[in-house]
This record gives C-alpha cells, sequence and structure tokens, in this order.
C-alpha cells in the first residue's frame, strides 16, 4: 500500500456513481456492470492493503500538510473496516444486479450504492473530524434516499423517522464537534488530541463526550437510541439492510465513536461506565426483542442491536484483548448479518412474504439460500467452529481477565438467547413441511445466489482469524491504534513529518 | 454573548419542534431550525477579540467550515422535502398521527 493510491477508495465509487449516470443509457445493463466491476476492483485492491507492519500512512489533501491542511490517514485499525465495507459492498453489489429489476430504475439505486460506499471509505479515511462528519453526512443522506427507494408508504414512514433522528444525531455530533473545535482551534485529529492533553481535561470535554456518546449512539442504535433501526431495516430494499446493518450503524457509529473517545479525547472511567451501560441494555433488549418478532428482516434488525452490544462491550473493557475480540466480532458479524438479510431477501423475492406463519420447509426448493443462511445463522449464534464463536469467546475472557466476571457470565447467557432466535428462524422458515401455497417456489436467480454463497464462504474464511499469524496481521496493530488511546497522535505527527 | 443566546433559541426551538408538533412541515422547519443554529455556532467559533490590542481576527476555518456546513444541511433538506412531498402525496395529510403503517 503506497501513500499515492489512499484516495483511490474515495475517488473510485465517487466517478463509479457519476459513470452510472453519464452511461446508463449507453448499453443493456451497463448501470450494473459498471459498479459490479468498480467493487470487484475496490475488493481485491482492500486485500491488498492488509499490511502486517504497524504503520500510519498520512495523505495531504491538495498538498496542504497536517496542522493547516486536512489529511486522510490510513492506518491499521482503517485497514480492518476497509476490508469489512468492500467485501460487503461487493457482494451486495452482485445481488443487486437481479434484485432491483422488481423495483425499477436501477441506475440510481446503483448510483446512490456507490455513493453510499464513498462515504464509508471515506469516514474510515478521514484524518480529521470536520472531513469525517461531512463524509457521515454524505452517507446517511445516501442511506435515507435508499431506505424509501421502493416509493411504498412502509418505505417512506421508515426513511422519514430515519432522517428524523439522524438529524438529531447530526446535530449532537455537530455541537461536539463545534466544543472540541472552540477548546483547541483544530479540526485535526491528532492536532486536537495533542492541545486538549495540554489543555487538560475540563467541563467543557465531558459535555463533547456526552453529545459525541448520545450522537453516535444514534447512529450505532444503542439501545435507549434504536428507534429508527428495525423500521429502516425492514423496509428498505434487502440488498440495502443488509449495507446499513453489516455496514453503516458499524462505521458512521462505532469506528468514529473509537476514533474520537480513544484517539482524540481519551477514555474516562466515566466513559467506559457509559458505554457499558449502553452495550448492556443493548444486548439484553435487542436479544429479548429478537426473540419475540415473526418477520424475518425485524428478528435479524433487533439481533444487530444486540450484536452491536456484543461489540461495544469489547471496546469498553479496553484490554487489548476486548479490542480485538471487538474488532473480530465486527468483520464477523458484518459478514455473516449481510448473508442473512440477503437470504431473507431471496426468501421475499421467490415467495412475496417474510411472515414465519406463512413460510415452512424451504429448504428442499431453495436449497443454497437455505444452506448459506444455515451457516451465517450459526456463525452468529456462536456455534464452534465458526467464526462468531471464537470472537464471542475473546469478548468474554476479556471480561473475565479485566475482572467483571457477572458480565461474563451476562454475555454468555445472552448469547444463548442468540442461539435461541436463530433456531427459531431456521425452524420455522428453512425446515418443517413445506406449505402447499410454496410448492411453485423457485431458488434465487444466479446474481443472488451466487452473492450470498461468496458472503458465506468469506464467513468461513474468517475462521482463519482465530489462529495467531492471521490474526496478528489483521488485528494486533489496529488494536494498537486504539489501547495507545491520545498518544497515538504523536504516531500521526512523525508519519506526518515524513 | 448575543449570538450563544440566538442559537441556544434555535436549538431549543427546534427540540421543541421536534417532540410537541404533529405537522409534518414543522418538523421540517425544527429540523432545519436545528442545522442553522449549529451554522450560527461555526461561524462565530473563530471570532476573537485581542485581549491587548482589542483587535478582532477571523478564523478564515471556522467560515469556510460554516458555508461547508450550509451546502450539507441544504442537501438534507432537499432529501427531507422530497419526503414530505411524497408522504403528502400518498397520505394527503400533513398530520404525523395518520402515518401509523409502521408497528414501531
Amino acid at each position: 500500500m503506497t501513500l499515492k493510491l489512499i484516495p483511490v477508495f474515495i475517488v473510485v465509487p465517487f466517478l463509479l456513481a457519476i459513470a452510472i449516470a453519464l452511461c446508463k443509457n449507453m448499453a443493456r445493463n451497463i448501470e450494473k456492470l459498471i459498479p459490479l466491476a468498480g467493487t470487484a476492483a475496490l475488493f481485491i485492491f482492500s486485500l491488498l492493503s492488509i499490511n502486517s507492519a504497524f504503520q500510519a500512512l498520512v495523505y495531504p489533501i491538495a498538498g496542504f500538510a497536517p496542522p493547516s491542511g486536512s489529511p486522510l490517514v490510513f492506518d491499521s485499525l482503517s485497514v480492518v473496516f476497509l476490508l469489512a465495507i468492500n467485501t460487503v459492498t461487493f457482494a451486495v453489489t452482485l445481488y443487486s444486479w437481479h434484485y432491483v429489476d422488481s423495483y425499477g430504475g436501477g441506475w440510481k439505486f446503483f448510483a446512490l450504492l456507490m455513493l453510499l460506499l464513498c462515504g464509508l471509505n471515506g469516514v474510515v479515511l478521514s484524518g480529521d473530524v470536520f472531513t469525517m462528519y461531512l463524509f457521515l453526512e454524505l452517507t446517511s443522506v445516501a442511506a435515507y434516499v435508499l431506505v424509501a427507494f421502493g416509493n411504498r408508504d412502509i418505505q417512506l414512514e421508515a426513511a422519514l423517522r430515519y432522517l428524523v433522528l439522524g438529524a438529531i444525531a447530526s446535530t449532537c455530533i455537530l455541537l461536539g464537534i463545534w466544543l472540541l473545535f472552540s477548546y483547541t482551534g483544530t479540526f485535526n485529529i491528532a492536532e486536537m488530541s495533542r492541545s486538549l492533553q495540554t489543555f487538560g481535561a475540563s467541563t467543557l470535554t465531558r459535555a463533547a463526550l456526552m453529545l459525541f456518546i448520545a450522537g453516535f449512539g444514534l447512529k450505532a442504535a444503542l439501545v435507549p437510541f434504536h428507534a429508527w433501526l428495525p423500521d429502516a431495516h425492514t423496509a428498505a430494499p434487502a440488498p440495502v439492510s443488509a449495507m446499513l446493518s453489516g455496514l453503516v450503524i458499524k462505521t458512521l457509529g462505532l469506528y468514529a465513536l473509537a476514533r474520537i473517545l480513544f484517539n482524540v479525547i481519551g477514555l474516562s472511567e466515566q466513559a467506559v461506565a457509559v458505554l457499558m451501560l449502553l452495550a448492556l441494555l443493548s444486548i439484553l433488549a435487542g436479544s429479548l426483542l429478537a426473540l419475540k418478532q415473526t418477520d424475518m428482516k425485524r428478528m435479524l434488525a433487533y439481533s444487530s442491536i444486540s450484536q452491536i452490544g456484543f461489540i461495544v462491550m469489547g471496546l469498553a473493557i479496553a484490554s487489548p484483548l476486548g479490542i480485538v475480540g471487538a474488532l473480530f466480532h465486527l468483520l464477523n458479524h458484518a459478514l455473516s448479518k449481510s448473508t442473512l438479510f440477503l437470504n431473507a431477501g431471496a426468501v421475499e423475492h421467490a415467495t412475496g412474504t417474510r411472515d414465519y406463519a406463512m413460510l415452512g420447509g424451504l429448504k428442499e426448493k431453495m436449497p443454497v439460500t437455505a444452506n448459506t443462511s444455515m451457516l451465517a445463522s450459526m456463525s452468529i449464534a456462536g456455534v464452534p467452529p465458526l467464526a462468531g464463536f471464537w470472537s464471542k469467546l475473546i469478548i468474554i475472557i476479556a471480561c473475565v481477565q479485566a475482572g467483571y466476571v457477572n458480565l461474563a457470565i451476562f454475555l454468555a447467557f445472552a448469547s444463548i438467547l442468540t442461539i435461541a432466535y436463530m433456531v427459531n428462524l431456521q425452524r420455522r422458515v428453512f425446515f418443517g413441511a413445506l406449505k402447499a401455497s410454496l410448492q411453485e417456489t423457485k431458488e434465487a436467480p444466479l446474481s443472488m445466489a451466487c452473492a450470498m454463497v461468496f458472503l458465506a464462504v468469506t464467513s468461513i474464511a474468517a475462521i482463519a482469524l482465530m489462529f495467531p499469524t492471521c490474526s496478528e496481521a489483521l488485528f494486533a496493530n489496529a488494536q494498537k491504534v486504539l489501547s495507545f488511546g491520545v498518544n497515538y497522535a504523536y504516531v500521526i505527527v512523525n508519519a506526518a513529518g515524513k | 454573548m448575543i449570538v450563544y443566546c440566538l442559537a441556544l433559541t434555535l436549538i431549543a426551538l427546534g427540540i421543541y419542534g421536534l417532540l410537541a408538533k404533529k405537522n409534518l412541515l414543522k418538523i421540517f422547519f425544527s429540523v432545519s431550525f436545528m442545522e442553522l443554529a449549529v451554522v450560527l455556532l461555526f461561524a462565530t467559533a473563530g471570532y476573537r477579540k485581542e485581549i491587548f490590542s482589542g483587535k478582532i481576527e477571523m478564523s478564515p476555518l471556522s467560515e469556510s467550515v460554516a458555508v461547508t456546513l450550509l451546502i450539507a444541511g441544504l442537501v438534507i433538506t432537499v432529501v427531507f422535502a422530497a419526503l414530505v412531498i411524497r408522504l403528502k402525496e400518498k397520505y394527503g395529510t400533513f398530520d404525523i398521527t395518520a402515518m401509523r403503517k409502521l408497528k414501531g
């Protein structure tokens, strides 16, 4: 990975979006071919950017060096997110090839998807809080429109709720940024962190911290702030639900929160206590509400809330092991939950319903969907030897090591709840006797099946990450970025000086 | 000081509108109020009166940020306006209590 190539992740999706809009009438299916080729290239590129050396590359935009300019920062933590983002987006683009035909206006869908990708990559790569906010806003706007894409009444309602709560979240985040900017006089993450260390913590930074937790908590749908998520995930087209649940809530919520909390303000005891409380509430409420759902996608949406809780718990423990567990679980959840949302889309595409009561015995009619769904749900439920088991185990061990034994027991209990609702999904939809109304059901079209198999294979490949060599290559340095805390600023400043 | 009071009033108005009002258009304006209040805060963040010389300085950074925020806010406003129009077409009313197809 060389310095000059960093902007590719942001520029390419943006150009793809423009290319789609310009070329849409030139050839048949061209609006699908362009994003597919582009995201495939970005996926391979993100694989190549994995680097086992600990390094932070600072790319000065327009040649302005950090204190005055706003740089792009590429480090080991960005790599983990870039990998998840570009893998899932490639699969989703492939899946949408046949799926969007039922909606019409396909080129708009793909152009918006590319803008979403541009925003996500931008959030992960920006080295200054204001640029991060702008990319966050770009992602959010693309997501609002994509949720409303079908233009049916429930989709418009879900988009309205998402937009209003998203606007409140943006205001909270901006107020936090404003407080920090008035205090330090800079937007650059490294500079900001250094001035905060010089001036020391004050009521002002604590106020900013609360605003950030509320704002990013809303974006990540942690429990008191989760009202928009089940509606938006249920109403959106299936590929968009997969993007929202797999990537958007993680990048906009968790990545941005972790970056600002760990590297700018610095972790305090109060912040850890608040995060743990939010994580506990999310895990408990998410799991219990998921148990009683009868709509496939709504169940998966509540399950996302509870899994986000696991990730936040790992981050809040803040020991190296806890952070590795959180990042590992984040990657697993991105891969498996997107697979499950794509499966739900395939079932809806084939049968016209997502309701448990109308479904049953689809295993013989839709073998690809059933098997990939089985694999992904077992991974999320934490059945060994799948990757989800190892990531949850690491988080639980980190809890015990940090002295929270009660918490570890609670987490183990919560993963049993996860198994319960995932098994319920499998039993009601894919197993049992085939319903008479479903006799004519056909397997999903080729592109959808390929995308589901691709994601299932990557979630099997993620098992390799429990072995020390692979785990160190991806997570060891990413963990250092967060556990260096505010001292990480000096790594960036040194890298920028080169 | 008066700018802070104005911005806080706008934010308070926005939150009140979001919580208490049932009319979609009023919610739309509340969101705009909150955006504009933040822009106002950023525009004044660079304003500084030197204590010794009494000279007034403006930081170009915060001004450019304020202008960028106006544009970002405009994008949200446009998307929200499109949603409002579509919802009005579907339901024939601006009353959000009538829009209850979702389980919640």
